[in-house]
């Protein structure tokens, strides 16, 4: 546990010097000003224009799901490119025949960032929250975001070689969470085909209080992250 | 110290290393060469317990190398052929990074700094190191926790003649410790002067395994080479076993005629080749 904590103090001293990834931490608070403000204000235009109650209004919940989501990404996808940084120097080979070992390195990478991205996602969500969905469940999918966020990075790190390939990855990580929409906007059975992605459980749970979705959801990535962090694991022994 | 049984590895489909056989007592100093793309890499890979996918048996300090937990390394240095060092950081930095993540005492980073010569540089970003200073930092790296077992790969490789000395000596130092150290080397010369056994490998099998002293007798004679003036300069030769038998050679030296005279033993290097029919480099 002392190695996995020395080395995540090592990725923030690695990071106090990288001026362009710690403005992407800073992205979901911009985004949520924009949402909190920007949305409302146009929602009024708009409903007084046409004469009618509310148009965004019963999205509100996905955006709010979309701003959960986002904050545990962006950290995330920062993660993901100190560790693609740390591969192409070959520095994940050396510290795995060091104490750390290889599934410590994961832990003081994509754990530890989880433990900080899931307050942080929590008071993004506080701060700008548009819909009146409870406390509770708004800390629930704070919770099923950060899950799924490791999966963001695990994705990035195990289908990309370098920090270029990266990037790339990283904007077509982004379909990972289109599940978001299903519950909303596709109806029938056509839904369940991305029944597979956790980020439409979360929409599910979001738009009808349903805890057994958020469940699901949480389990789901789970099991995303383990197949994932064994696949990463395998890339990096050789 | 390492069993190593029947051992089988590949990265593909095609058989890379294939049953491979060999021990290393406590305490020895073993070198594995051979040409580059023979398998001593990945051979030390294995043997770290970073490759875990090989078959048959490996065992380090009684420890099956793919079943192995993160205290393992407690007790094992590494130093890789390539540099592995935050090059943003200095190498004071990186070298108490490094010391952390083990939960042993490490030992003192100004006192082995200045054994190697770094001294002055300690606060000088890796960026900033020439590639020999790079090479030197990284073999101290594997040092910080005094583990007893070592892996080197191509440790002397582009140091110059002084700091490769310097190395060397650091290495024996390490061995009369009572470490036990494996390394990897293309240079002939420093295997001869560092290890007790050698192995050599071509296309991830051992060709031969024994003592420098040994492999280079199996060769034999050496060979006593000289020129003289007659009409002309001529060249002479006999086996050194059988030199008062060279009347010739007898003569000139009587007479004081004898321009240049020389011995030569064979090298590791001529049963390299002759061993395995191939060249180092
Ligand atoms: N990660 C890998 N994936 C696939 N093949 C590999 C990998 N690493 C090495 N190889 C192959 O295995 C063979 C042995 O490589 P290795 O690095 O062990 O050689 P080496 O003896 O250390 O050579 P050198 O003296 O150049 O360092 C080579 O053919 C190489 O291409
Ligand atoms: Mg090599």
């Amino acid at each position: 546990m002392k190695a996995v904590y020395s080395c995540f103090s090592q990725m923030i001293q690695q990071l106090k010097q990288d001026a362009m990834l710690i403005m992407i931490v800073f992205v979901p608070l911009l985004a949520g000003t924009f949402f909190r403000f920007v949305i409302p204000f146009i929602e009024k235009l708009i409903t007084g224009y046409f004469g009618i109650d509310a148009i965004l209004a019963p999205y509100y919940e996905l955006v709010d799901l979309f701003l959960i989501i986002l904050t545990p990404s962006m950290f995330n996808y920062v993660a993901a490119m100190v560790i693609l940084e740390e591969a192409d120097d070959h520095m994940i080979s050396y510290l795995a025949v060091t104490p750390l070992g290889k599934t410590g390195y994961l832990l003081s990478r994509l754990g530890a960032t989880g433990l900080i991205s899931f307050p942080a996602s929590i008071f993004v969500s506080a701060l700008f929250h548009l819909s009146n969905a409870n406390v509770l469940m708004l800390t629930g999918i704070a919770l099923a975001g950060t899950v799924q966020g490791v999966i963001i990075a695990l994705l990035i790190v195990t289908l990309s070689t370098n920090k270029v390939e990266g990037m790339a990855v990283g904007k077509i990580t982004t379909l990972f969470t289109v599940g978001v929409f299903a519950p909303y906007f596709i109806t029938g059975k056509m839904q369940y085909i991305l029944s597979i992605l956790p980020s439409y459980w979360m929409s599910r749970a979001i738009q009808s209080s349903d805890y057994l979705a958020l469940l699901i959801s949480i389990l789901l990535a789970g099991l995303w992250i383990t197949l994932l962090s064994k696949k990463f694991i395998k890339k990096i022994a050789c | 110290m390492l069993t190593v049984k029947n051992l089988s590895f590949s990265y593909s489909k095609k058989p890379f290393i294939t049953c491979m056989n060999f021990h290393v007592e406590r305490g020895e100093i073993f070198g594995f060469l051979g040409p580059s793309g023979a398998g001593k890499t990945t051979l030390q890979k294995i043997l770290t317990g970073l490759i875990t996918t090989y078959d048959g048996s490996v065992k380090l300090d009684g420890i099956e190398c793919k079943e192995h937990d993160n205290h393992f390394y407690e007790n094992i240095g590494v130093d890789f052929e390539y540099s592995t060092m935050y090059e943003k950081l200095t190498a004071r930095q990186n070298l108490e990074f490094f010391s952390s993540l083990y939960a042993k005492q490490t030992v003192k980073i100004d006192e082995i700094l200045a054994d190697i010569g770094l001294q002055n540089d300690a606060d000088k970003k890796v960026s900033d190191y020439s590639k020999g200073m790079k090479s030197r930092l990284n073999f101290l790296k594997a040092l910080l926790h005094d583990p007893n077992i070592l892996f080197l790969d191509e440790p002397t490789s582009g140091l110059d003649p002084a700091n490769s000395q310097l190395m060397k000596d650091m290495i024996l130092q390490q061995k009369a410790k009572g470490k036990t150290i494996f390394l990897t080397t293309h240079n002939m010369a420093d295997a001869t002067e560092l290890c007790d056994r050698v192995a050599f490998i071509v296309n991830g099998g051992i060709k031969a395994l024994d003592s420098p002293h040994n492999l280079i007798m199996r060769k034999g004679a050496a060979k006593v080479l000289y020129t003289y003036y007659d009409k002309h300069e001529r060249l002479g030769e006999c086996l050194l076993s059988q030199i008062s038998e060279d009347n010739v050679l007898a003569n000139l030296m009587k007479e004081n005629r004898i321009l240049s005279i020389h011995s030569s033993e064979p090298t590791l290097n001529d049963i390299f080749i002759e061993v395995t029919g191939r060249t180092l480099q």
